[in-house]
């Protein structure tokens, strides 16, 4: 089966994500409890302000999976609901059928951390 | 019931003339207003009258001089639209302030015993100093406007003002301080005793304790090698400095050059003008404090500084701060150690009392199943489980060091944090308007 992995609308005011961390690689087998990616996300991404609530977020698979397809990179945006990775329940299974369910995940607030795509591109 | 003409007021500020714009106000006519709201204000300068022997003028360094008026009972407001100029005329001070001047005309909800028609009553006087980051940055059609690196504000009254509040903290602090124009509008309308807020805005240096420390004990030769370090690699690097660069770097040592806690403040009052105390309230941002800290490889000096202000930095500044800098984790024990020193060091100067906003340490955007995917101490990594540590350790320091500690988790947590805290930090009105109630309940 094939799984897509979304990136999930955190808050009512969320309009995009940035990926600020990627631990996955294409052909990498996850289990539950794997860290997927970090990604920040500001509230006030519609309009430039001075001091931007920006909040810090890692996403965490919960059951065991393979990565087939990457759609985005650090550095990458991303609005909620949107497809970022294609996962399978198999190695090595065809990518061509229809996506059986979004994948299990978890979210959880992380505290900033200077391996952070903007710290290394600020 | 008959209206009442509103009158300026007395505005005594010895060996000097005061001089008044315009009025703008604040709201149309016929509004009905509360006590102590305030519905307009206007722009004030200080002339000083020949042969005054003041060496200092009063408000040295304050640019920005205004003062706002209230209502002093609540009724309905009739403005004398003479009183407002427009054009420059409500910008500049150019008319004198005379104090028997009438600007408007109140009807009173309820009866005032033994107010007769032809009794006047004065204006309540907001008022309000701002100290500008630049004599460039003044631009003034709205309250306190330009960019500050430190605002207050005062009622004018015959009581002698014994309570200092200095705000030292961030975006969680100031908010409810400030209110939504950032003038203490609603801090002012709320507080029912005399007291003198002061509010330092750094848009650079967060105000963690290990950084608020090494500002109070800084020696000008300290901060000589500062600026000199900042001159030869900003300016003189291999990275050619922008005017980004430029910015950066005089925001940085306007914000290293003194403590706050040092300053002392000239107020008006009915009587004169006087000096005020040093700070008896000291409000503080647990969320000031960080889990990483930069400390300058050589001068041995941290800095903190928020990730999005270092992206929008210059590139000679963001070089040298990857070069001359190394990032110091720090632990809750940690920031605790610092808070201690930090109390120790203001006390020897002033007997504050100590007020520090917790955080929010829940979320309903989490959904976490379990635990196992992050390595202890969790506390290093996931937001929540750092700001239940951090409540605790404040809890601590409350029974050991004898602070007080607005509890900003529980509030959250009864309003509503998704709503009213969406981000951790910036709260909204209402949850503002529960933070400062618990605010003047310390001080009062």
């Amino acid at each position: 089966m094939i799984f897509n992995l979304i990136i999930p609308k955190l808050n009512e005011y969320m309009k995009s994500a940035r990926i600020e961390a990627l631990y996955v690689t294409i052909g990498e087998q996850l289990l539950s409890g794997s860290k997927v990616l970090d990604m920040s996300v500001d509230l006030s991404n519609v309009f430039a302000q001075n001091c931007p609530p920006i909040s810090y977020h890692r996403v965490v698979l919960r059951e065991k999976l393979w990565v087939r397809k990457l759609l985005i990179q650090p550095g990458s945006y991303c609005n909620p609901d949107d497809c970022i990775a294609l996962l399978s329940s198999e190695p090595t299974e065809a990518l061509d059928q229809a996506i059986a369910r979004p994948a299990r995940i978890m979210v959880a607030g992380i505290v900033y951390h200077p391996e952070m795509w903007s710290g290394s591109h600020a | 019931m008959s209206e009442i003409p509103l009158i300026l007021g007395t505005l005594p500020v010895p060996g000097h003339v005061v001089k008044k714009s315009g009025i703008y106000w604040l709201y149309p006519d016929n509004y009905l207003c509360r006590k102590n709201q305030v519905v307009g204000f206007c722009n004030i300068s200080l002339e000083s009258m020949p042969g005054n022997a003041v060496a200092q003028p009063p408000f040295a360094g304050e640019a920005d001089l205004q003062v706002a008026f209230a209502a002093p009972v609540d009724g309905r407001l009739r403005i004398d639209h003479e009183t407002s100029f427009g054009g420059y005329l409500n910008f500049l001070g150019s008319q004198l302030w005379d104090s028997r001047t009438v600007i408007a005309y109140l009807t009173p909800s309820e009866a005032i015993p033994g107010l007769m028609p032809a009794n006047l009553m004065e204006m309540n006087l907001l008022m309000l100093a701002g100290k500008l980051m630049t004599g460039l940055a003044n631009y003034g059609t709205s309250m306190l406007p330009g960019w500050h690196s430190q605002v207050r504000a005062w009622w004018k009254g015959p009581a002698k003002l014994t309570k200092t509040l200095l705000t030292l903290g961030i975006c969680d602090a100031q908010g409810p301080v400030l209110g939504d124009q950032g003038a203490f509008l609603e801090f002012f309308e709320d507080a029912d005793f005399p007291c003198h807020l002061v509010n330092v805005q750094n848009e650079l240096m967060v105000p963690c304790a290990q950084c608020l420390i090494e500002q109070f004990f800084r020696t000008e030769d300290d901060f000589n090698s500062i600026a000199d370090d900042i001159r030869q690699h900003i300016f003189h690097g291999m990275v050619k400095p922008t005017v980004e660069d430029y910015f950066f770097a005089g925001c940085l040592l306007t914000a290293l050059q003194d403590s706050p806690v040092r300053r002392s403040y000239d107020i008006v009052v009915d009587g004169g003008y006087q000096r005020s105390p040093a700070p008896s309230y000291i409000l503080l941002s647990s969320h000031a404090e960080p889990l990483q800290i930069l400390r300058h490889k050589k001068l041995g000096y941290h800095l903190r500084i928020y990730q999005f202000r270092i992206e929008q930095m210059g590139a000679a500044s963001r070089a040298w701060l990857n070069q001359a800098f190394e990032i110091i984790p720090r632990t809750i024990a940690d920031i605790k150690s610092d808070y201690i020193r930090l109390f120790s060091a203001f006390r020897s100067h002033t007997k504050a009392q100590f007020i520090i906003l917790n955080q929010m340490s829940t979320s309903g955007r989490e959904d976490l199943a379990f635990y196992t995917p992050f390595d202890a101490p969790m506390g290093n990594i996931l937001v929540h489980v750092a700001a239940k540590e951090m409540n605790l350790m404040l809890d601590e320091l409350q029974e050991q060091a004898g602070i007080s500690v607005i509890d900003v988790d529980a509030i959250a947590a009864e309003l509503g944090g998704g709503h009213h805290l969406p981000d951790g930090i910036h709260q909204s009105g209402v949850m503002q308007k529960r933070i400062r109630t618990e605010l003047l309940k310390l001080m009062y």
